[in-house]
């Protein structure tokens, strides 16, 4: 007989993951969050975000032949899912905003980046957070190098008008 | 004003440092949601809904078994713990502080006398574990801010943890460390008297945390250990369908849960209930026969006390139902399980996958008839994941 014991179990046996997956997850865990944090506002979607594509990684690691790739293109992906479940853009423009004295242009970033469509807001985060090409972003966004482009021209008309 | 450009990377690089990751390769290793706090609720709200701090039971096979058909129909079992206000332990009478010369007996815990600012005791955890593995852990939050907020937990355990990146003596105690993750998170192990001593808390690593661990009598915690199960009252037993029942403890904000059935029992520890939830998953477990297509479940869960009747509807389309009940008197919600036999749809030759889930719906209807809430698992607030 199996038995599986399904009620929330958290605090876990030894590990048993590959040690490579342990640098892989060191390295990269606080980068995709804070990425993650800057395309859904939250950190709490971000950590569960990541989270999730790390489990999905570790359930391939041995066949992934990019682990980094497969793991970028899982938490834009989450992240957009995230987006289509936010409530509204208003929940990602509060959660964004802790900071006490925040200087007035800052927030009136958070207010655009936020309304933009999110291919739009991935683009921007990718290239000016991230400094990706736009191989890379189109990597990641799983779409034509030839999108990205106009993407992020009409992110930055969009921005430049928000800041005048 | 800058270019674009350069005001977009400043204001991202701004942004970013408002990024909180909470590193946990545990769960991730065996495929379990994160622990997780709503972020921007009021305070109360906040600390209650705290889903999950860090602690495992598994009580499950044949020992489960006998002890459900020994105590099946008994009433509760014990009083709830008194539920005192919490502060951080302080040195007693009879703490003293960790040395490499420690021998450490059955009933010794070790606490932390220096915690990070803001941060205050939540739970202890004993859980039973298989084969007589020690595993008692004390936990520290910052139970009042928003989440990602400082925390610090404490193990005493006879299972070696992962190596750390380097080695570092604090007060006599040689401890290695890791904290390679930018400052955000480390952890530290001591080999000390045969057992190992594990640290792990969020952001810098501070040495004044070892330094500061003490050991204390069992009874000197400020709370109840959860995982005991002699401590645990009977909530609530199945309506319809097979023998079960559901049992809790409590500990300030967080419970433990056992449900058991004629195929054996299982439970979790360190939840948090939502108060403002009309009905939720909280566990549950499953027996297959090698090869089968079928097996037996049992599911329980919490709700709210206008809800009358709770409906599960399974993967195959069984559905069973459940009156909540509190048995114990003692807690403001109500408490069903269900017991059934469900067929999985996606069995293969060998059964079905471990991944299979098995609840579609639970739906609560109020006396009248209303329906009052439905929720799947994997909804936010539903209390169970996605496979469940």
């Amino acid at each position: 007989m199996d038995h599986q014991d399904m009620t929330r179990s958290l605090e876990p046996v030894p590990l048993a993951v590959p040690e490579d997956f342990r640098a892989f997850y060191e390295r990269e865990h606080a980068v995709q969050v804070r990425r993650a944090f800057l395309l859904t506002g939250s950190n709490e979607q971000a950590n569960d975000v990541v989270h999730d594509a790390m489990i999905g990684v570790l359930n391939r690691w041995d066949d992934l032949d990019s682990p980094g790739g497969y793991l970028n293109r899982s938490v834009i992906n989450g992240c957009r899912n995230t987006a289509r479940q936010s409530s509204s853009r208003r929940s990602l423009v509060h959660a964004l905003r802790p900071i006490e004295h925040d200087e007035p242009e800052h927030q009136i970033l958070d207010d655009a980046i936020a309304g933009l469509p999110f291919n739009q807001r991935a683009a921007v985060v990718l290239r000016f957070y991230g400094g990706w090409t736009a191989d890379e972003i189109s990597q990641a966004l799983d779409c034509s190098p030839n999108s990205i482009g106009p993407w992020l021209n009409r992110a930055l008309d969009t921005l430049r008008k928000e800041l005048a | 004003m800058n270019d674009i450009d350069t005001t977009l990377t400043n204001h991202f690089r701004t942004r970013a440092e408002l990024a909180q990751p909470m590193p946990d390769i545990n769960a991730v290793a065996h495929g379990q949601p994160r622990l997780t706090m709503p972020m921007n609720e009021p305070k109360e709200s906040t600390r209650r809904r705290l889903l999950a701090a860090a602690a495992v039971v598994l009580i499950a096979g044949v020992g489960g078994l006998f002890w459900a058909q020994s105590t099946r129909n008994e009433p509760a079992t014990s009083e709830q713990p008194e539920l005192p206000n919490t502060p951080a332990p302080a040195s007693s009478p009879t703490s003293r502080q960790l040395s490499s010369a420690e021998e450490f007996g059955p009933n010794d815990w070790l606490v932390a006398t220096v915690l990070p600012e803001g941060v205050s005791w939540v739970f202890a955890l004993e859980p039973t574990e298989p084969l007589g593995t020690i595993r008692r852990s004390t936990h520290y939050e910052d139970i009042s801010e928003q989440p990602g907020g400082p925390s610090l937990s404490v193990t005493l355990t006879d299972q070696r943890g992962a190596d750390g990146a380097r080695s570092e003596e604090v007060a006599g105690v040689s401890w290695r460390v890791d904290d390679t993750d930018s400052g955000s998170f480390w952890g530290a192990e001591a080999e000390v008297g045969g057992e190992y001593v594990q640290v792990q808390a969020s952001g810098r690593f501070d040495p004044a945390v070892l330094a500061g661990l003490e050991v204390v009598d069992r009874s000197e915690l400020p709370t109840v250990p959860l995982g005991d199960r002699s401590q645990a009252v009977r909530v609530a037993t199945a309506s319809t369908g097979q023998t079960a029942y559901y049992e809790v403890q409590q500990s300030g904000d967080h419970y433990c849960f056992w449900t058991s059935n004629e195929s054996g029992s299982g439970g979790g520890c360190a939840t948090v209930i939502d108060p403002d939830a009309i009905v939720t998953i909280d566990g549950g477990t499953r027996d297959t026969a090698y090869g089968a297509t079928s097996s037996t479940v049992a599911i329980a869960g919490s709700a709210s006390t206008e809800v009358d009747r709770v409906e599960v509807e399974f993967v195959d389309g069984t559905l069973s139902e459940a009156t909540p009940t509190d048995l114990s008197g003692q807690f403001d919600r109500h408490f069903w399980i269900i017991s059934t036999a469900i067929e999985h749809p996606a069995a293969g030759s060998d059964g079905p996958p471990a991944s299979a889930g098995n609840v579609r719906e639970v739906r609560a209807y109020s006396q009248t008839g209303e329906l009052l809430d439905a929720v799947r698992p994997g909804d936010p607030g539903s209390g169970a994941f996605g496979n469940f």
